[in-house]
């Protein structure tokens, strides 16, 4: 009976919790969603058209600030889950005023981002068929799953990593770091014109680009290697000033 | 005017600019015609063959489908032989065992030459087919596959065991 | 060492189609290898008699050809017309397209001179078509919002061998005001290639005082400095100053900076 009791107060719990952190909004007529953070930040999908912004159920404001609202440099807090949510045309643009803690947001898998990392957060993006453009402009790194869709993704000091999904678009790909590497995970059957370049890293790579070894990852000699693959493609660049370049069969 | 691709101007030829038709007749009728000579062995037949491919390229420019100018019209030739073989010869109906006609006895027919058709006849068609379409450079492995059937990896293995062996029969038989 | 022929190399490195590498290999392994440099020999022979061996068609292929294309264009002719006005009188249709022919009949017989100029004026207005759609289709791409596809503008520049400077103005725009990094830096890449035009190079210089990214920074510098361009000193000086710049970035100007100044 305590068990059981146990079992109902938190679920109680977890509902109140959850229901005071969801926000959601939605997104008919609405191209791009940009978001914009500090700190890690999480985009899943779902199924319903609409943005949904969790910030788990740990954030509480402090006791001082009750009956006050959260101003950070984006804007003001108008969604009560610390973020300012704004439509610009066919844009919405979110921003995550929290500078610590991070948040997951779910969007529907078609959609077009954009998301920028302006301090040391982490950029995770999973999923998604529409556009994604991925900025971690300081510290963080950029992590993309399963994503089918064109990706411009650029990191400074963190790792880029990218699995691919069925590529089938003729938009180019483009995924470019200067200190991080640059770990790219490609279904071994697709079409694609490849443009690999670092200044002062290695490439490696499973593909069929010439090469002198004939086992594992091997490391590929020159600093810029263009290869064609399957016939040829979509045009997939990628290029770290500093880093190591990974390109895997997946 | 040479960076204006097959392709393109095929294109122009399907939408009706029947004039564009000369420019891919001067780039390429050599090279047909060499195709189909070096496999029949016949320059009267590689002639009429020729001719029959442009007429084919002329009747059929609506079927084009952007894809490489040089697989469509070395899938052409390459149907020409085979009609022309299978409406000759009614007992065989594959290029596979297409008769070869030996060497001519022309009298331009150089020495090198004769050497080299007889070289190419102790070969199977298919392989014949393949060294030759190999040779013309412009015709890439991709290309290759495409027009026979196969698989660019596959086609270059073979390519490179062929020319080996062609090779040694021609300087065998000098 | 002697196990490893590369016979199967041969015919690819005949045909120049190794790359560096494997060609360095190929002829590191000849140098040392007896068979493999007769078989190489052997090879080169045989292709030799392979390419001079092409027989020459007779004239009558040419001219049949031709004959052929004519008909070709007369019954085009003529399936238009008669589609084109069904309900006109038949007469008038029957002299239209005797008239037609009459006049095809008479281009065909102005000689092969007329003709060849005919297709050289359509050669040259198609490839005016194409380079004006091309430059249109880019300078779009290159406003769109999506920066895969603004990427996409930029990669069109493969496609010009002298693109004009309304091209070069466009792309100088995208690596000097471009929000997106790879944007700019992929215009970085089309425009290293055009460093004789003097808008590049002024471009280079703007781009330098301003980016903040450092893979682009650096590729900028590696640019100026194989141009040998002297105005770029002062840009570097100024990096080299302030604080934000990166380590690897200061080092590389340290490095360089003697050679231009």
């Amino acid at each position: 009976m305590r068990k059981f009791t146990f079992i109902l107060m938190a679920l109680f719990v977890g509902t109140i919790a959850r229901a005071q952190s969801d926000y959601t909004k939605s997104l008919n007529g609405i191209q791009w969603v940009k978001i914009e953070s500090k700190t890690d930040i999480v985009v899943k999908t779902h199924s319903s058209n609409e943005l949904l912004i969790k910030s788990g159920p740990e954030v509480k404001t402090p006791e001082r600030a009750k009956g006050l609202k959260l101003v950070g440099e984006g804007g003001t807090d108008n969604t009560n889950v610390g973020f300012s949510v704004v439509q610009d045309g066919n844009t919405l643009i979110v921003y995550n005023l929290r500078k610590s803690k991070g948040a997951e947001i779910y969007l529907p898998a078609s959609q077009n981002i954009a998301v920028k990392s302006t301090w040391n957060g982490d950029i995770e993006i999973d999923g998604f068929s529409g556009e994604i453009e991925a900025d971690a402009q300081l510290n963080g790194g950029v992590k993309l799953l399963n994503v089918n869709g064109p990706v411009t993704a650029n990191s400074l000091n963190g790792e880029l990593e990218v699995v691919f999904g069925k590529v089938t678009q003729d938009s180019p790909i483009s995924l470019y770091s200067t200190n991080g590497a640059v770990d790219v995970s490609l279904p071994s059957n697709t079409p694609a014109n490849l443009a690999l370049s670092t200044l002062n890293g290695n490439v490696y790579t499973d593909f069929e680009v010439k090469s002198e070894d004939k086992n594992g990852l091997k490391s590929v000699l020159g600093r810029n290697i263009k290869a064609s693959i399957n016939g040829g493609g979509v045009k997939i660049s990628m290029k770290s000033t500093n880093g190591n370049m990974y390109l895997r069969k997946k | 005017m040479e960076t204006l691709s097959d392709e393109m101007i095929m294109q122009k030829v399907s939408e009706g600019n029947l004039d564009l038709l000369k420019i891919l007749f001067d780039r390429h009728h050599k090279h047909v015609y060499n195709f189909l000579y070096k496999m029949s062995g016949d320059r009267m037949l590689a002639e009429d063959l020729t001719q029959d491919v442009f007429y084919k390229l002329i009747k059929y420019r609506n079927s084009y489908n952007n894809g490489s100018f040089l697989s469509w019209m070395f899938t052409i030739a390459r149907n020409s032989l085979k009609t022309y073989y299978t409406r000759n010869h009614k007992s065989h109906d594959d290029i596979e065992v297409l008769a070869y006609q030996a060497v001519e006895e022309e009298n331009d027919t150089s020495e090198n030459n004769a050497h080299l058709q007889y070289a190419l006849s102790q070969l199977d068609p298919y392989d014949r087919e393949l060294v030759i379409l190999n040779r013309y450079r412009e015709i890439k492995y991709d290309d290759l596959a495409e027009i026979m059937g196969s698989t660019p990896g596959a086609v270059k293995t073979r390519v490179c065991r062929i020319l080996k062996k062609l090779k040694n029969i021609y300087l065998e038989s000098i | 060492m002697e196990k490893n022929h590369v016979f199967d190399q041969i015919p690819d490195y005949l045909d120049g189609n190794l790359n560096k590498s494997a060609e360095a290999e190929f002829e590191k392994h000849l140098e040392q290898c007896a068979d493999c440099q007769k078989e190489l020999e052997e090879m080169k022979t045989f292709f030799n008699v392979f390419e001079e061996e092409v027989p020459t068609p007779s004239d009558r292929l040419k001219a049949k050809f031709e004959s052929t294309l004519e008909q070709e264009k007369i019954n085009q002719g003529k399936v238009v017309q008669l589609e084109a006005k069904p309900s006109s009188n038949w007469i008038g249709n029957i002299l239209k397209i005797a008239a037609s022919i009459a006049l095809l009949v008479a281009a065909f017989q102005m000689g092969s001179l007329f003709q060849q100029r005919k297709v050289n004026e359509d050669i040259a207005q198609l490839q005016d078509e194409t380079n004006q759609m091309k430059q249109t289709a880019m300078l779009s791409l290159m406003e769109n919002q999506s920066a895969s596809k603004r990427i996409q503008g930029v990669n069109y520049i493969e496609e010009f061998e002298q693109p004009d400077e309304a091209i070069i103005q466009a792309l100088a725009n995208r690596l000097l005001y471009d929000e997106n990094d790879n944007v700019r830096m992929t215009a970085f890449e089309a425009l290293v290639k055009f460093t004789s035009s003097e808008t590049v190079k002024t471009t280079f210089i703007n781009a330098l005082e301003q980016e903040k990214n450092p893979s682009i920074q650096v590729a900028i510098i590696q640019a100026l400095v194989q141009i040998q361009e002297k105005k770029a000193a002062e840009p570097m000086k100024k990096l080299l100053e302030k604080e934000d710049t990166q380590p690897f970035i200061k080092d590389q100007i340290r490095a360089v900076l003697p050679s231009i100044t």
